[in-house]
């Protein structure tokens, strides 16, 4: 994939469209089934409480390489931490928020039409 | 040992402290910001749990945060990948959220804090598990199965897991997509109300109605299966896109036409939806606990409940009616902000490895965990700006009278409640007897739609002769029904016809002894009233009884519609001024209506809040 021309939001569009198929979308947005007999699945109890730090691109590299463990993600993990850096949301002297790049960061705010997850 | 746990950027964002187990303060931000349900970084509630424990950030041995922003990444880009070229709108929805501020969590938390404590890092608990946390280490047991529902939290929407002593697991879940706090929010806004505070609405929508789309939801909709879990037919979704939260087209398939447009009537269809999909999710939640209790109780009898599923009073009356668990606690703050106790409590347990000794009551102290004002404060201000009050050293019996001549009482004293309930302390008191009291409050004091119910406080000795609730319900979460013998004849179908579905008039027509009260189902939203958690709100409850004979009633929270409770005097007194309220009581000073100079505001404050 060439991405250089790319903003990383564009990226993330462009990963979707390449790495999707139907055996993912089956998988992270299942469907109702009528021959399973249970929809429980078992809850991973190890990581319940990390650490969470990161100050540098490498740190927070280090940190995505952990997390996001799929194959499919890893020519993505660099653009996600880049983008992060440069999304980051900071405060200005007449209390507007914008992002490294200049741009309006917007604010926190729960939409009227979506639960905010 | 303090502990700052911390919640927020999705919804009622919130702080907790806690030193050596023991909440010592947890308020959520929008009570400082008068932003309803405000989700930032809270700042304030921060600060102010700081100063409640005469620390600062460098006394901290640990804050933690109630949710782990690379799990939600995780989701985030599973589900995207999930929708290829459809992920557009997701995307765009996520995008600015997720990297400019959830990704930033810890450094966030680190300025509105002065720092991260002793260790410098900010701890993260799962979602999950700061909602099972909330609820079972302030909970009365030793050990409990523990049941979490809400929206989403990370990936996971409902889990069930075991308590015991300091230990606290999840042992299964179910994952988003499939969420039945989605599935009540998509019906929220549906039948025309805002998502993400419109669903206490929906539920008391839900009694005007007969549950006529039962069938066709649980054919078409939502597949629950014998154990309790379920999932969601996503074709009548869109939340996973970014969108609305509906696939309105499908929706309008289904049930007639399009979605009800805000602030326009509701209609007999909206009130059959809302009784359909609460018929539904108290279905699957007697399942999942009965799916609890079977495969871990065995010799369990306590349940504990969390996350905003949790709120659904009418399910857990009905949950305790069922006997299913003897004995079921509930974490007062069951959404996102009791998240940050939780967090706060699950590092101490678990993390720290510390003891844990239940109290016999709860450890939640009443919920009473935010900002107090003393009288010098209180009389400060009000001097300052010329109000007159009167001062009394003992103002139950005052009160007790202004309450039995029908006056409408707001009352601020002690320690704001922590969680969505008011509990006595920023709450409105009336008397529950007068049939008009109901729409009276709704229309002239609250500024809400008519259709709503009261709660009614009733004195704990006193509870069964007023309900049909086999325990007490010292935080406002389990409804029950009123006695048979307080009911009156009431004909809800003959009346809907007759009034055009006028639900004005329909609740001005009495139901039972204590109509304001009593909803059109004869079910009510108690709250027992102790003298151990509350013995100010007891005081008061008490002399109205030895006056009138009755020992309940309405406690309504202390604001006006859209508006965040209230948190200081100042905000209480606005309040006061712009409704109807008769008499206002800031601890110990009672100020009256006609008393009061003119009110003039350079702002209106219909404009500041905007309807919810």
């Amino acid at each position: 994939m060439h991405w250089t021309d790319m903003s990383e939001k564009e990226m993330i569009k462009a990963w979707a469209v390449k790495e999707f198929s139907e055996k993912l979308q089956h998988e992270y947005l299942p469907q109702p089934d009528s021959n399973k007999e249970s929809y429980w699945t078992g809850y991973e109890n190890e990581k319940n409480i990390v650490e969470y730090d990161f100050s540098s691109v490498s740190e927070l590299l280090a940190l995505l390489r952990v997390g996001l463990m799929e194959e499919n993600m890893e020519d993505l993990i660099r653009p996600l931490a880049v983008a992060a850096f440069k999304q980051r949301a900071k405060e200005t002297e007449n209390g507007k928020f914008v992002t490294e790049t200049g741009e309006d960061a917007g604010k926190i705010e729960i939409p009227e039409f979506i639960y905010n997850f | 040992m303090y502990i700052l746990g911390v919640s927020g950027l999705y919804h009622d964002s919130a702080a907790a402290l806690i030193c050596d187990g023991d909440i010592i303060a947890a308020a959520q931000e929008e009570r400082f910001t008068r932003v309803k349900h405000d989700a930032r970084v809270p700042v304030n509630a921060i600060q102010y749990c700081l100063k409640q424990g005469d620390i600062t950030a460098e006394d901290l041995d640990a804050v933690v945060y109630y949710d782990q922003p690379i799990l939600t990444l995780d989701r985030f880009l599973k589900n995207a990948l999930a929708l290829g070229k459809e992920a557009e709108g997701l995307v765009e929805h996520t995008y600015p959220t997720l990297f400019s501020w959830k990704l930033w969590i810890h450094k966030q938390i680190e300025a509105a804090a002065g720092g991260l404590g002793k260790p410098g890092k900010l701890l993260v608990t799962k979602h999950h598990i700061s909602h099972a946390a909330s609820a079972f280490y302030p909970s009365p047991f030793e050990k409990a199965v523990v049941l979490t529902i809400d929206g989403v939290g990370e990936w996971t929407t409902t889990a069930i897991g075991v308590g015991e002593g300091n230990s606290l697991k999840l042992y299964e879940e179910i994952k988003y997509p499939h969420s039945i706090g989605l599935l009540y929010s998509a019906f929220t806004y549906f039948c025309g109300f805002k998502v993400n505070s419109g669903d206490y609405k929906f539920m008391g929508l839900a009694p005007y109605g007969k549950p006529i789309y039962y069938d066709v939801i649980r054919e078409k909709m939502v597949d629950i299966k014998k154990d309790g879990s379920y999932r969601l037919n996503m074709e009548y979704f869109d939340y996973h896109k970014g969108g609305t939260m509906i696939n309105e087209a499908k929706f309008s398939e289904l049930f007639g036409s399009g979605r009800r447009q805000p602030e326009t009537r509701i209609t007999r269809r909206e009130m059959d939806i809302a009784a359909s999909v609460q018929k539904i999710t108290e279905e699957i939640v007697m399942l999942l606990a009965c799916h609890a209790k079977e495969k871990y109780g065995d010799k369990i009898n306590n349940l504990c409940l969390a996350g905003g599923v949790a709120l659904n009073c009418v399910a857990n009356g009905k949950l305790q009616k069922a006997g299913i668990f003897k004995n079921i606690w509930i974490q007062p703050a069951a959404g996102d902000a009791g998240g940050a106790l939780g967090a706060a409590f699950y590092t101490y347990y678990t993390y720290f490895g510390k003891e844990r000794i239940p109290e016999v009551y709860d450890s939640q102290k009443g919920s009473l965990l935010g900002p107090a004002f003393d009288i010098s404060e209180i009389r400060g201000y009000l001097e300052k700006h010329r109000y007159p009050y009167h001062l009394y050293e003992d103002k139950e019996k005052l009160l007790a009278k202004l309450l039995s001549e029908e006056k409408i009482v707001g009352i601020a004293q002690g320690r704001m409640e922590f969680g969505p309930r008011a509990l006595g302390n920023r709450s409105i008191l009336a008397d529950c007897r007068s049939p008009y009291m109901q729409s009276r409050i709704n229309l002239k004091i609250k500024y809400r739609e008519s259709f709503r119910p009261f709660a009614p406080i009733v004195l704990a000795e006193k509870r069964e002769e007023y309900f049909d609730l086999p325990c007490d319900s010292p935080y406002m979460l389990k409804v029950g029904d009123v006695q048979m013998v307080k009911r009156l004849p009431f004909d809800l179908e003959g009346l809907l016809s007759d009034r055009e579905e006028d639900m004005l008039q329909v609740v001005s027509e009495p139901r039972s002894d204590i109509p304001a009260v009593t909803h059109v189902d004869y079910s009510a939203r108690i709250q027992t009233v102790d003298s151990v958690r509350n013995p100010e709100l007891y005081g008061i409850l008490s002399e109205y009884e030895k006056l009138t004979g009755c020992a309940v009633l309405v406690n309504t929270s202390f604001n006006v519609r859209g508006e965040p409770i209230v948190c200081t005097p100042k905000d209480a007194y606005e309040c006061f001024m712009r409704t109807d309220m008769d008499v206002l009581v800031l601890e110990n000073a009672v100020l009256y209506k006609e008393e009061q100079p003119e009110f003039i505001e350079m702002e209106d404050w219909r404009e500041k809040y905007a309807l919810d």
